[in-house]
């Protein structure tokens, strides 16, 4: 069982499913068209990164090294908190980047809605957890990883 | 952070509710990267200039604004408008009009929170004469990546590339939080990119290749001088590093501010170096989809154009006609200025059109999709499906592709 330690910009405790991806996360690109839309939820929309495009992101935790972009991002990821279709946590490998942190903070202090944000937990993590496997967040920013899935291939 | 005694008392709410969250939403900001306190700041640019229908969030916020009778402390802008109506095509123009069915409002809000002007709406707000243009060492609260990376880098003012909404509550409490770029540690160079080519090289080509090698760290850029590259290939050169990576600072030797006091004092030790040839910005242009065959629209001027390139795209127009539609983006006051110079009349002539929309919000509109789009900048080609050419291949195919008549 895998542990990672980061520092929790906008705290919590939780427990989900880990969508990951080792290339930006682009904010604008994923949420525009649903957002738009009004869709109740989310399929990343950033056809220019292969780990997301498509899959279900609402109530997921995102595991990125950073957000990338537009910096219209933070006001995207606002929106997409007040309208419920964001992750339920977002984990940055790196230092948290202006966009994220933006979305985030907006929400929180304008909305009333909190998306759990972890920052500064290394890129290890990236390697580590895979896409489907389940993570448990706690307000301390401490990330464990409860069950991981199976290596394509293995038994 | 340190807060001062008036940012303690708007913190505990003494004026109002919603200058404490704008407050309370920078403090947290700051806290995130670090700051140590709050600085002053001498302008704001505000990057969300498109009334979109689905920002309900924004509007609430912006409404909140007005309501509480809060005004900029300090002169604002506002990227380009998203809708021309007078060149739109019908389903662009259609669509337009329900996705940005907020533009109306959003334009009387920032009016009311204290837009410098009803037409200050460009990518380009420090171009001479339009009203934001900061000095060195000006510290700013700006957003835009192309205009942040021309403050910092061209004019030598200070400002992080915030995210939207950061740089209005800047505006409205007249400070920034004091980190990253601000901070003159964090203005040295990682990089040492030297030019080295036999052509002079393309700026929009080479900042892509910049910003794709840097990403968001600072570049230390060496033999741009002999190209006598000037405020607008550095413009256009800035852009591109800023959108094909996240460039917010770069140093050209003998050239920007900062390079010209402290020269390779600025280069960290131990940072990585690149030289770049005609060969690499080849590579790059070929990496790129061809233009097609037969374009149906050419846009020129992302970032938006200055009074002098719009002069010389005249000049190679002058007694030509155009085969392609061209529409040619600057700020709404250097179009005016340009209509009334005697360059206008021939490019008039030759069909080129005038118009001050931001084109990245015209090829995103949905209703803009299937048109065949072209365009020399390296911004647009990166988050949009138009596709790239430099200056001379654009020119010929919008004069029908014709190439130098050969006697």
């Amino acid at each position: 069982m895998n542990t990672f330690k980061g520092r929790p910009v906008i705290g919590g405790s939780l427990t989900g499913e880990a969508l990951v991806t080792k290339n930006g996360f682009n904010p604008l690109a994923t949420f525009q068209r649903d957002v738009i839309l009004r869709r109740k939820e989310t399929r990343c929309g950033d056809q220019n990164n292969p780990d997301l495009a498509g899959r279900p992101i609402t109530g997921k935790i995102l595991v990125i090294p950073q957000a990338v972009g537009s910096t219209t991002g933070g006001l995207v990821l606002q929106e997409a908190v007040a309208l419920g279709v964001h992750p339920a946590a977002i984990i940055c490998a790196l230092p948290c980047d202006t966009l994220t942190a933006t979305g985030g903070i907006l929400a929180k202090i304008w909305n009333g809605r909190r998306m759990v944000i972890v920052d500064g937990v290394g890129s290890e993590i990236l390697h580590r957890v895979k896409t489907g496997d389940t993570l448990s967040i706690s307000e301390d920013g401490t990330i464990t990883q409860l069950c991981a899935t199976p290596e394509e291939g293995s038994p | 952070m340190q807060l001062a005694p008036d940012e303690r008392e708007i913190l505990a709410g003494g004026r109002g509710p919603v200058l404490q969250k704008a407050l309370q939403t920078l403090v947290e900001y700051g806290q995130v990267f670090g700051a140590d306190r709050f600085v002053p700041i001498s302008s704001s640019h505000f990057v969300m200039s498109c009334g979109l229908n689905c920002l309900p969030s924004m509007f609430d916020i912006l409404g909140r604004i007005k309501a509480a009778g809060l005004r900029a402390a300090v002169p604002l802008t506002a990227n380009p408008r998203p809708m021309d109506a007078d060149l739109y095509p019908l389903k662009a123009k259609l669509i337009g009009k329900w996705l940005y069915s907020g533009q109306e409002r959003l334009e009387s809000l920032l009016g009311a929170i204290g837009l410098i002007d009803a037409q200050a709406f460009t990518c380009t707000p420090y171009l001479p004469g339009l009203g934001n243009r900061p000095s060195a060492g000006d510290v700013l609260g700006w957003a835009e990546s192309s205009a942040v990376v021309f403050a910092n880098s061209v004019l030598g003012a200070r400002t992080n590339r915030n995210s939207a909404m950061i740089e209005l509550f800047s505006a409205l409490l007249g400070r920034t939080p004091r980190f990253g770029l601000l901070l003159e540690e964090n203005r040295r160079a990682d990089w040492v990119i030297e030019v080295k080519t036999k052509e002079r090289p393309n700026p929009h080509l080479l900042g892509a290749l910049v910003g794709r090698t840097c990403l968001e760290t600072v570049p230390f850029l060496t033999g741009l001088d002999a190209w006598a590259y000037d405020e607008d290939d550095l413009k256009d050169m800035g852009a591109a590093s800023a959108s094909n990576g996240a460039v917010g600072l770069f140093h050209v030797e003998n050239v920007t501010p900062e390079a010209r006091e402290l020269g390779t004092a600025l280069v960290k030790p131990g940072a990585r170096r690149l030289t770049v040839d005609d060969r690499a910005l080849a590579d790059l242009r070929e990496s790129f989809a061809p233009l097609p065959r037969r374009p149906q629209l050419a846009l020129i001027g992302c970032p938006h154009l200055s009074a002098r390139q719009l002069a010389q795209w005249a000049e190679r127009l002058a007694g030509r006609r155009l085969a392609v539609k061209t529409w040619f983006a600057c700020a709404p006051a250097v179009a005016r200025a340009f209509k009334e110079t005697p360059a206008y009349e021939a490019f008039r002539r030759a069909g080129a059109r005038l118009t001050s929309i931001c084109g990245l919000m015209f090829a995103n509109n949905p209703g803009a999709h299937r048109i065949r789009l072209i365009t020399n900048s390296a911004k647009l080609r990166y988050y949009t499906f138009a596709r790239f050419g430099t200056d001379e291949e654009i020119l010929a195919a919008i004069l029908g592709g014709a190439k130098e008549e050969t006697a």
